[in-house]
Parts: structure tokens; sequence; C-alpha cells
């Protein structure tokens, strides 16, 4: 039997070994489930799979012309169960490809069950062809569903629903690997590689979404992440290709939302460079838009995208002493806001928020913090109402947004009103100098 | 600095007292033994700013905000904080859409009349300031 926790790596190809290989390394003897098959024409029926088997031989790289690093094909014992299974593959480069690897289970794990698998197929000899899932080292108790992707096809292998179970050191879940096959030379490339859980069960992050914005990047592990990357599983079925080698994903919608953006649309992608963008429809009328993008994670293509980011919008001018600020400062900064339209059910006028950017920054360490302040006309003095995180690197943004009814997402979001008058205040924690520029939104 | 609007108010500017202050004037409300205020023009909710800059012995406020039932001509509790010993800038908060925290933040919204009382513990002196920004 495989190992709790244990030892699981490609015995053969560089390129694999170095994507698959997790954890301790397997020696001879070890006990392990493999399937290899190096030429099977109809993956749909030349499926083999061999479990409970025993390594026979590890072999450093591979060697042979076909990548049968690791050829020993051993099976299953009578009787034995298929409920673990650890698919070891081995390739190289080819002259002619015509390699299939799969995946095949003819058990459902079980709750409980840890399963080790990994998924995948090459197909053609030239051209780019899909990935499959890959769910590693995962523990199947709850909230993972996991997916078989064959010819385009995802097949449902494992749903599990309710309550926090994975353990956080082991939650190695849902991977997707990427196979680029480029000419005669076999490529794996993997987006999120042992990604971990950020915690325990439900995984939900937030989107803030401010000000009619017209898209938000998906900052994804595009390729080469290394272990133990911490996947921000976000609430957002990320089914588009979101970044350039991401081929095998198709469709992206969010499927609901907390606050005012209209969600019923598609999302749609751009395949561009290392980066997808996610279009956003336009907000409500009110010409503010400040909601939570809650689109619920649906399988394990969540794992590809660490977490969402608003596009830079444009200013959106005030009233009052409302304003921006754009240049080089040394010390402290405001933009004051005062909402004359506030009140009188005409609307709107508590809920907005601020954005500082910072472009790449040379000279000292620096530091700037801003925060949403009111102000109080009794006492004559400016009050918190949030603060975002200090920014001590350029070529970085923070945003804050106050609205009531929204929830409350520590240095980014209060549920809170602002007041006729309001500012944002950038508090430069020393004397370097500092290029930004900052703006209020409402 | 822009002046204060309807949006924002100024019940009391900043001073010394040693017992409880009437906070707004009274009219022709027939409830005119407390102080109250009057949400013209329908505002949903506000931040009651409590700001206590100096203290003479061991005084002790609570703040308690009411709303006005015209049917019973009763006054029923929004929000009322915890004894506010010291200096200390304190901000209440009252909206149909915020999370409820205790003594801080009512999930209520501000009828059209109500009224922020400042009870007195003892008569020892305190220097405060109370002002109220109007939210949407």
């Amino acid at each position: 039997m495989v190992p709790t926790g244990g030892a699981i790596r490609s015995v053969s190809g560089d390129d694999f070994a170095q994507t698959i290989e997790s954890n301790t390394r397997l020696t001879s003897g070890d006990a392990l489930v493999e399937w290899q098959d190096e030429f099977i024409t109809d993956p749909a029926s030349g499926l083999r799979s061999v479990w409970e088997a025993q390594v026979v031989t590890v072999e450093a790289a591979n060697t042979g012309a076909y990548g049968n690093g690791n050829a020993a094909e051993v099976t299953a014992p009578a009787g034995e169960s298929r409920k673990r299974m650890t698919v070891i593959d081995s390739f190289g480069s080819f002259a002619q490809t015509r390699v299939y690897y799969d995946l095949a289970i003819d058990v459902l794990p079980a709750v409980g069950d840890d399963v080790f698998m990994v998924g995948h197929r090459i197909t053609g000899s030239a051209g780019s062809e899909n990935g499959y899932i890959v769910v590693w080292n995962a523990k199947l108790t709850n909230n993972v569903l996991v997916y078989r992707l064959v010819a385009g096809v995802e097949t449902l292998l494992a749903t599990e629903t309710a309550g926090p179970q994975i353990a956080a050191d082991k939650a190695y879940v849902a991977a997707v690997e990427i196979i680029n096959l480029g000419g005669n030379r076999v490529e794996i490339r993997t987006a999120i590689w042992d990604a971990k859980l950020e915690v325990e069960g439900p995984n939900w992050d937030t989107v803030l979404v401010d000000n009619n914005p017209s898209s938000i990047k998906t900052e994804g592990q595009c390729g080469f992440a290394a272990p133990d990357t911490v996947a921000v599983q976000l609430r957002s079925a990320v089914k588009g290709p979101v970044c350039i080698n991401m081929w095998g994903i198709t469709d992206l919608d969010f499927e609901s939302t907390d606050g005012a953006i209209d969600v019923n649309q598609t999302l749609r992608t751009d395949v561009s460079g290392a980066y997808g963008f996610l279009e956003v429809p336009t907000p409500n009328f009110t010409g503010l838009s400040v909601g939570t993008l809650t689109a619920r994670a649906t399988d394990a293509f969540d794992e590809y995208t660490r977490n969402f980011e608003l596009d830079p919008n444009p200013p959106v001018t005030g009233t009052g002493g409302g304003g921006v600020v754009d240049g080089t400062f040394d010390v402290d900064q405001t933009v004051q806001v005062t909402n004359s339209q506030q009140g009188g059910g005409q609307g709107g006028g508590s809920q907005g928020g601020g954005v500082i950017n910072l472009p790449p920054q040379g000279g000292g360490p620096f530091s700037v913090t801003m925060s949403i302040e009111g102000y109080d006309f009794a006492s004559t003095k400016w009050y918190l109402i949030l603060e975002a995180t200090e920014i001590t690197a350029g070529n970085t943004n923070r945003r804050l947004v106050v609205a009531p009814g929204i929830s409350d997402v520590s240095n980014l979001a209060a549920n809170d009103g602002l007041p006729y008058m309001w500012r944002l205040n950038m508090v430069h924690g020393n004397a370097a100098a500092v290029v930004y520029s900052a703006e209020f939104k409402r | 600095m822009p002046q204060p609007t309807q949006q924002s108010v100024i019940l009391l500017s900043s001073a010394a007292h040693t017992a409880t202050p009437l906070v707004g004037p009274p009219n022709q409300i027939p409830v005119n033994e407390y102080p109250f205020l009057t949400n013209i023009p329908r505002f949903t909710g506000a931040h009651i700013i409590f700001d206590v800059t100096a203290i003479v012995d061991t005084p002790s406020v609570v703040v308690t905000m009411d709303g006005f039932d015209f049917g019973s001509e009763t006054w029923y509790n929004l929000l009322t904080s915890a004894a506010v010993v010291g200096a200390s800038l304190n901000v209440y908060k009252i909206h149909p859409d915020f999370t409820a925290v205790a003594n801080l933040v009512a999930k209520e919204g501000i009828p059209y009349l109500w009224r922020v009382i400042l009870t007195h513990a003892d008569a020892d002196s305190i220097t405060y300031s109370l002002g109220v920004n109007y939210l949407d």
C-alpha cells in the first residue's frame, strides 16, 4: 500500500520528475500503484491500470527512445482494492510522439481515503494539448471535487461537500497540469503544484469591485509554480484560459455576488501573456459599484488562480474638496472629499473608497499607509474608518472600499458609511520620497 | 474648512460638564424634557462621535441613543455605549446594514425623531464634544 503522505515521484523523465515529485522519494521495494502504457492508440479503450504494485526499478532519468524510464509493468495482486492508485509515468523526447498517459480509477475513493493519483494525457505529434487535472496527495474528505478530464470531457470522480476536513499540511489538492507538446518535445507545465489550501475546509476569498471596473485581472500561477505555493481558493469558477498555457480550460463565469455587481453575465477571458483578464459587466446604476464577487469554487480549477485584482480604474471626480494626489511625496498627503449629494434619499453618498498606486520605486526604504477617515465637526477631529496595509515596495496598489452592507474584509473593505466629509490619508512612515498617486471613488 | 451641514451636526462643542446635558433644542415635539434630534432629510444611519479630551477625578458617562415612537409617545433604545471614563475618541454607529457590535454598532435605522443622552454617573468634571455624521 502507498503509505499515507508518502512517497510519490516520477521515476523517469527530467521534465516529468520535476513536476510530479512530491514529498519523499520512493525506493526499490516501496509499495505503490503504477500504471503505464506506451503505445495506446485509443485512450478511451486502451487504459490500463495496475495497482498495489511494487517498485521494481527506479531509474534516475529517462534514457529510452520512448521514454520508458520505469517501464516495469506490474499487475494487480488478486483481490486487492483499487482505491489507492498512483500513476507513475515515464517519457522523454520522442521523434514520433504518440504517447498516452491516463488515469484509470475503477473504484471511487471513499470519504476519508487518501488518494494518490495523477491524471494527464498527451496526444498528437505536434501542437498543444490539454492537460489533465491532477489530484495530488489529497485526502478526500470534504469540499474537494475531483475531476478527471479525458478528451475534453470532465468526469466527476468524487464529491464531498460538508465541513473542513483537509489536513492543512497535506492538502495538496487539485492542481492542474498543463502539457505542451511542441515539435518532438514533451513539456509539462504546472500552474500550481502541490497547492496548499490556505485554511482547512471551505476556503473562501473575496474580490472587491468598486467603481465601474472594466476588468479584473487574474494573477494566477502560470507555470512552474514552486511546491508549497499557497493557493487561495476563490469563490470563483475559473474555467477560462487565465494564462497563456492553460489551453484545456474553457468557459468562465462567476456564479453570484454579494454586492451591487450584476454578474448575470459570463465573464470572458483574454489570453495575453501571463495573465488573463476577466471582463466584469457594468455595475449598478448609481455609478458606484461596491460589491464582493463571490463566485463559488466548483471544481479543482479554482486552485489555479491565487487572487483577483482590479485593473486601475479612471479617477472619479468628486465634489467639494475631493481630488487626486499625484507626484513624489515625503510627507503625509490627503485627498479630502465632501459628500454634497448625501442624504434625503439621494443615495450613494455613504459609499465609496480610495486607491493608491505606486509605480516601481527607487531610493531608500519607505513606508506609506493609506486610510479612510471621517471628520467630526464637533471635535474638529478625523476618526478612522478603514486602513489599508502598509506599503513598503513599489509596483503596488492598495484599495479601500466603504459601504453600508458590504462584507468586512480586513484592510480592504468596511461595512460602514462615509460621512459628509471624509478623506484618504496617506501617512508616511519616514521621510523617504515616494512616488504615488491616490484618488477617491464614490 | 467646510462648515457643518444638516449632514454633519455639532450637538455639543467641546466643554466641561458635570451633569447630563440637554442635546438639541426643544421644539413642538411633546417630548422636550429630553434632548433629541430630528432626522431631516431622512438619513438612514449615523456616526455619533463622543470625544472626551479631559477629566477631573473619576467621571463616567454612558451614551444612550434612542428613537421616538409617536404612537406610544415613548422612546425606545437604539444603542447604549459602555461607560466612558477617560479621554478618548468614541465613535458609535447606527445603520440598518451594519453588523451589530455590542455597545458600539447598532443594526438599526435612524428614525425621524431620536436623541442622544449623556448620562453622568457622578458630578466629576469631564470635557467632551458630541457630533453626529448622518449616513445614507
